[in-house]
């Protein structure tokens, strides 16, 4: 995680979208940056307290044919 | 009818009953409602589509029924509107998305044809925020609900159509759909009962998708005693839907009337007092809602569960990715299809890893963990539902979404059943809300204790003045 992801208006936001395939006019590019940092901050706080064999809430389940 | 209120005025419980006395006739009801929704709806903007020549024709054949014997049961003759996100077998079905402004669905969701089965009446596809998620914003398709209480405030979202109509007695029930909070949300806001089953009780296979692990479908009513029969008529296996869990017919209305004195309840206070905390209405209404649920006779004592900045984290980072991978291709080709809230609420959905969809999903199912056990202590719990009173739909701000959590968030996250219902008005007479939640598959008691609360308090018998 880079400083400019965490504010949101960097040069590596704009490549992360570019490798992510969207196309963006620099207007929809600046009203995005507004809730990357909030995101981000999300983001940061979702490990809090997980062991190593926690499962996730949502398992793959064999069905039987 | 005996009383002075209008026909539209009724309960679904009460023109069921009259319906099955042969004391109202559905064609009469549907011609009432439709009046009804002639004089509003010029200033609420619920629908999208009024369904008017099938809801004669079913309201027909509803009467013929009923007349020969054939009552199906409580639903069987009661008009309802759908959030326009549920698809319809040649009904539009537009998801208030320029994405689906013409479609016309070939077949029903699970939930419409369970309710047509019942005998219901589909008389609406109601308005909502795009695709479950994003508004009210001035670039829709269609405009932005009004709140009936006042027209220049929102309806909430993104069930707002349903919450505005069910409020204005333009129906006696609908249907929403609520991911983070959009049934509970806009019932709150609008004063009315918005119900959110548990995940998994409430088929969903054909409505058009937020986010897998957190969509859920469920009623929106006036009373708690309605939300129960309509419960009735949706919970049961949806093979189209893989989170769809078998279970036997429940009649939810059946334990309603049993008082509360062998209850315990926890009232999650950190949830409006420091996790997000609430103006100082909003509090006091809470504490006159605690005391009533002590006069009632449960036991109630303060319990905490995990802050709610944590649900939201949690929540967001899997809607994010999820309702990303459901629109990718339009949101990275054309985004500009979409409206500008929507597109603010997603595109950084583009930039969640793999990995922080998993340890957000690891994390969801430790506090499950968490709450089951806190939950051995209590049946229920409740806390404020969202603030009142409702924004001006002029001042909505839409960063609010990512820069604080929802009120409704936890109960999302955990995936157990949460009801919102009224318990007072500011002093303008705007709605303020209570929400009730408990254990997994066991929303039972969470409407017992809702409907306790609701028959003590008597906030319910109010209605807004609209239209007159």
């Amino acid at each position: 995680m880079t400083d400019d992801r965490k504010d949101g208006s960097g040069e590596t936001v704009r490549i992360l979208f570019q490798r992510a395939g969207v196309k963006l006019t620099p207007e929809q590019f600046e009203g995005l940056s507004e809730s990357l940092p909030h995101v981000e901050r999300h983001l940061g706080t979702i490990r809090k307290g997980l062991k190593r064999f926690d499962e996730p809430a949502l398992v793959f389940r064999a069905k039987p044919e | 009818m005996t009383t002075k209120v209008g026909l539209h005025d009724l309960t679904v419980a009460e023109a069921g009953r009259l319906i099955a006395a042969r004391r109202l006739s559905p064609v009469e009801y549907l011609d009432a409602l439709l009046g009804r929704i002639e004089a509003t709806e010029p200033s609420l903007h619920a629908f999208i589509t009024v369904v008017r020549d099938g809801a004669a024709a079913q309201a027909r054949d509803a009467e013929a029924e009923i007349a020969a014997g054939r009552r199906r049961g409580p639903l069987h003759g009661i008009p309802f509107g759908l959030k326009d996100n549920y698809e319809t077998a040649g009904v539009l079905t537009t998801g208030n998305s320029r994405l689906f402004a013409d479609h016309v669905p070939e077949a029903d969701s699970h939930a419409a044809r369970r309710l047509k089965e019942a005998g219901a009446i589909l008389l609406g596809k109601m308005a909502l925020d795009e695709l479950a998620h994003g508004g009210p914003s001035a670039d829709l398709p269609w405009p932005a609900v009004c709140n009936p209480w006042n027209t220049d405030c929102t309806a909430g979202g993104s069930s707002s159509g349903s919450a505005a109509a069910v409020a204005a007695r333009q129906l006696p029930f609908c249907l929403g759909t609520d991911t983070g909070g959009s049934i509970r949300s806009p019932a709150g806001l609008c004063g009315i009962v918005g119900y959110k089953p548990t995940y998994g009780l409430v088929g969903r296979s054909r409505v058009i998708p937020n986010s897998f692990t957190f969509d859920h479908c469920g009623p929106m009513t006036r009373t708690v005693e309605d939300a129960a029969i309509v419960l009735g008529a949706l919970a049961g296996h949806d093979p189209a839907d893989p989170s769809s869990v078998p279970t036997d017919p429940a009649d939810f209305a059946a334990g309603l009337p049993q008082d509360l004195k062998d209850m315990r309840i926890g009232v999650v206070r950190h949830f409006y007092e420091d996790d997000l905390p609430a103006p100082e209405h909003v509090r006091d209404t809470m504490n006159a809602a605690v005391a009533v649920f002590a006069d009632l006779g449960a036991a109630v004592e303060d319990v905490s569960l995990r802050p709610l900045d944590d649900y939201a984290a949690v929540k967001m980072t899997i809607q994010l990715a999820e309702i990303y991978s459901v629109w990718e291709e339009e949101l990275r080709d054309r985004p500009e299809v979409f409206g500008e809230v929507f597109r603010y609420r997603t595109l950084s959905g583009a930039l969640v890893r793999g990995v922080d969809y998993v340890q957000a999903q690891r994390q969801r199912r430790l506090m499950q963990q968490e709450y089951a056990a806190q939950m051995r202590n209590f049946d229920a719990v409740i806390t404020s539902g969202i603030y009142g009173p409702a924004p001006r739909i002029r001042k909505w701000d839409r960063k609010a979404k990512f820069s604080k959590p929802s009120i409704t968030v936890g109960f999302s996250t955990l995936g157990v059943p949460a009801v919102s219902l009224p318990c007072g008005f500011t002093d303008d007479g705007m709605p303020l809300a209570l929400q009730v939640a408990g254990k997994a598959f066991e929303d039972a008691t969470v409407l017992r204790v809702a409907h306790a609360y609701e028959r003590a308090a008597g906030w319910s018998g109010r209605r807004p003045h609209l239209g007159g």
